[in-house]
């Protein structure tokens, strides 16, 4: 029902989805064969490549063949990128005998359980079946409600009164630089501002999705663990949509990296010893499976050249990660800097590179992921706002330095505020599961994300008091969230 | 599995969850019935905003205005946008001629689109309406094609105005806590006041007075103009001949620097006239100017200083009861 509430003629898609899955899955469960798991597999693969990627593709042949080729607008599915790498895993972990439990209403379940459905986690067989056996589950526990009500509350908070406004700031700024050259100032303030929303999003339907799980009793894993306190890229996908780097990482980057070992092997070349590896093994067996990887994680994300160029990043920046890692082995160097000054820069640097990748994601083509990062390097002219102007000694610098003050169209001191409170959020508090860290939430968070070690170590208690506070947070949330009240029109007054 | 989320049966965490998830309702409701006795005091206090159905502080405030003054045995309904709201001087048309009874339902922001939309549901509304005077700018006849037929939802809007419900419930159906936060700052001036580029007072009229010192600066720029805009001028021709209620079309002055820059041949003004006579023609209504006025009685592109609309309106009736 939830599934057919948008678009009821996809329901045909996923329940011929879930029939032919599962009995493929019993099929390699009952008698593993490398070609049916293949056909399997690629089936899932086109089914998604035909919604996802058919309009893409067509407009690339048309551009490589000087014609304009177009196709009847495929609308995509809902969820048909999660339940298809779910279903994915389940075929590969039943070909080799890691799957066992085979009981049609728990797959069916497993696949369409609905707060996981659009957003993740992308939940693993082995995780989740499991719950279905437990009958304890099925009964209301107090605690899974409290805990589960304070994570929905936390995360339509998030959604509803932090992320959706950022939207309102960043879009507007992609907007005109699909069109026209954008101010630094203003291109940096949207970019920064999507690099938030988007956090806050993403965190909000995180929490959304496990907070509800544990309302009918289930638990699903944690998928989003602070991202921006990330020390490096290889840290940050550790932290953002650990789900779907867990996926990639077991089903694509080390079947090609164990592929990859057992021939340089065969053929007698080294592979990493100690630690170490030489740069042609590092070529091999860390930056060509990483880069793929993060190519195929792009292709997932979206269907168009700056979604590969996002993924391509990604993969640039964990090779370069890597690398630094294996030169500061190789030099004796700790790997992990204990200096507060060190740790502050890295998270910042690693901070700037996701933004500059995020500004791909969110561009609707190159040309203005271009343009965007045109106007953060001050190749549009650089103008500061006005009221910076007043500030001592600053009108002088800005002449020395060939700056200008006046209006920006894009950029206002709201936003230059909001930023600012919510960077400093997202840097020095403790997140909801690290407060929550006492108390069932999401599978195995504690080993995850341990107890709170931000400025504010609080610690979520089922008290009276905050069971008070975040109920009158939820009345504020939902107001918001049904309010019927336009976007403020800050017209001319008159 | 760590210990967090292992299943421990339905009373894990004992009294205080169950406390706790009792809290979380609590709490929902409490911030309810604080909010409402908050509105309530800041409306004793006169420093109410109104409810935010445009999201825009001068347009609500119009509706709000409506609301305590229901429009009753009118029988010239004034409509346009910030123009008409600003520029129309009921006072003066009523000295001028005692047998009008002028309202002024000019709603800032209104493109001439979503005026029609005002007319349509004021003459429905006021059927003592006799004369309907369309005030229109330049700018008012941008956008009719692409902006929404109207800013706000209509049907709450009527019954806001007209009908008998609590305001209250539309505190909460047009919630936006910044917005309502923003607006009390400096609303109880704003109300008051006649010299702020922010002024929300409003006469019994409806008029808008406004008569600042300065200028605001703002010549708004070259309208792009819309031909689904003067269509409307015939819907809205064809609507009321059907309910034998006179149309009169007033195209306000425009600021002579505006004219200067933008239209210095007046070319897109014969222009506008010209379209907007097309689209009345077969009609019973009528299309007007009602003059110049130099450049100091204006304190941006159209808006016209209080003191100089009398003048401005003394001009207006006069074509009127020449045209008619």
């Amino acid at each position: 029902m939830f599934y057919g509430w948008w678009r009821l003629d996809n329901v045909p898609l996923i329940v011929g989805s879930i029939l032919f899955n599962y009995a493929l899955g019993g099929m390699l469960m009952r008698k593993p064969h490398r070609g049916l798991l293949a056909a399997g597999i690629a089936a899932n693969v086109a089914a998604l490549a035909y919604f996802k990627y058919t309009n893409f593709l067509v407009e690339i042949a048309g551009e490589v063949a000087g014609t304009s080729w177009a196709v009847s607008s495929i609308v995509l599915p809902l969820a048909i990128s999660f339940f298809t790498f779910q279903q994915i895993a389940y075929l590969i972990d039943s070909s080799q005998g890691a799957a066992t439990e085979h009981d049609f209403i728990h797959y069916c379940l497993f696949i369409t359980f609905f707060p996981h459905l659009i957003a993740g986690p992308i939940t693993h067989h082995r995780e989740i079946l499991p719950q279905f056996q437990d009958p304890d589950r099925f009964h209301p526990r107090w605690d899974m409600v409290a805990t589960g009500g304070t994570l929905l509350v936390i995360g339509l908070f998030k959604k509803v009164i932090v992320a959706d406004p950022f939207g309102t700031y960043a879009t507007p700024v992609f907007e005109a630089a699909r069109h026209a050259p954008v101010q630094m100032v203003e291109a940096w303030g949207g970019a920064l501002a999507y690099a938030l929303q988007l956090y806050f999003d993403f965190s909000a339907y995180s929490d959304m999705a496990i907070g509800l799980g544990l309302l009918f009793g289930v638990s699903l894993p944690l998928n989003f663990n602070s991202p921006y306190k990330a020390r490096n890229m290889i840290d940050y996908w550790g932290r953002w949509h650990i789900t779907l780097t867990r996926f990639l990482t077991a089903y694509i980057y080390n079947p090609i990296v164990t592929a990859l070992t057992r021939r340089r092997m065969a053929q007698g070349l080294p592979v990493m010893s100690r630690g170490l590896m030489g740069p042609r093994a590092f070529a091999t067996l860390v930056a060509v499976p990483t880069v793929f990887t993060m190519f195929v994680s792009g292709v997932w994300h979206g269907a168009g050249w700056q979604f590969i160029i996002f993924g391509l990043l990604h993969g640039f920046f964990l090779v370069v990660v890597h690398a630094w890692r294996q030169y500061k082995k190789a030099h004796g160097v700790p790997v992990d800097s204990s200096s507060k000054w060190q740790v502050a820069l890295s998270v910042l640097l690693t901070f700037l590179c996701a933004t500059v990748a995020l500004i791909f994601f969110r561009s609707p083509n190159v040309g203005t992921a271009l343009g965007v990062l045109a106007g953060m390097s001050g190749l549009n002219g650089v103008t500061l706002p006005a009221p910076l102007a007043a500030v001592p000694f600053a009108q002088q610098a800005g002449n020395a330095l060939g700056f200008h003050f006046g209006s920006l169209e894009l950029f206002d001191l709201n936003l230059a505020a909001r930023l600012f409170i919510f960077l400093a959020v997202v840097w020095t508090l403790p997140n909801a599961y690290q407060w929550l860290c006492d108390h069932p939430t999401a599978l195995t968070p504690n080993e995850t994300v341990g107890a709170p070690t931000a400025l504010v170590a609080t610690r979520w208690r089922p008290t009276l008091v905050t069971g008070l506070a975040v109920g009158a947070l939820s009345a504020v949330t939902l107001l918001t969230a049904f309010s019927s009240a336009p976007t403020e029109f800050l017209y001319f007054q008159f | 599995m760590s210990k967090a989320t292992e299943p421990r049966g339905p009373d894990a965490g004992g009294g205080s969850m169950r406390q706790y998830v009792a809290a979380l309702f609590g709490g929902a409701l409490l911030f309810v019935t604080l909010l409402s006795g908050l509105l309530l005091l800041l409306e004793r206090s006169g420093v109410l905003p109104p409810p935010q159905f445009a999201n825009s502080l001068c347009l609500d405030e119009k509706l709000s205005f409506m609301r305590e003054n229901q429009p009753r045995n009118v029988n010239l309904l004034v409509i346009g946008s910030s123009e008409a709201w600003r520029s129309f001087n009921s006072p003066e048309a009523v000295s001028s001629d005692p047998s009008l009874r002028p309202y002024n339902a000019g709603l800032c922001g209104k493109n001439i689109a979503q005026s029609a939309q005002v007319v349509s549901w004021l003459i429905s509304r006021v059927p003592s309406v006799q004369s309907v005077l369309v005030i229109i700018a330049p700018g008012d006849l941008e956008g009719c094609s692409t902006s929404s037929h109207s800013s706000f939802n209509l049907q709450d809007v009527d019954q806001f105005v007209f009908g008998k419900r609590s305001k209250l419930i539309y505190y909460f159906k047009y919630f936006d806590a910044n917005t309502l936060v923003r607006n009390i700052i400096g609303l109880s001036q704003y109300r008051r006041v006649t010299t702020s580029f922010n002024s929300l007072y409003i006469n019994k009229f409806g008029d808008g007075p406004l008569d600042p010192t300065g200028s605001r600066g703002l010549l708004y720029g070259d309208p792009d103009l819309d031909d689904q805009c003067f269509a409307e001028f015939g819907r809205v021709a064809h609507l009321l001949r059907r309910r034998n209620i006179r149309l009169v079309v007033a195209e306000a002055p425009t600021n002579p620097a505006w004219k200067i820059r933008y239209d210095p041949t007046s070319s897109k003004s014969t222009m506008i006239n010209q379209r907007i006579n097309d689209a009345l023609r077969g009609s019973k209504a009528v299309f007007i100017k009602a003059g110049d006025l130099p450049e100091k009685a204006f304190f941006d592109a159209y808006h016209i200083r209080w003191s100089y609309t009398p003048q401005f309106t003394r001009a207006l009736l006069k074509k009127m009861n020449q045209a008619s």
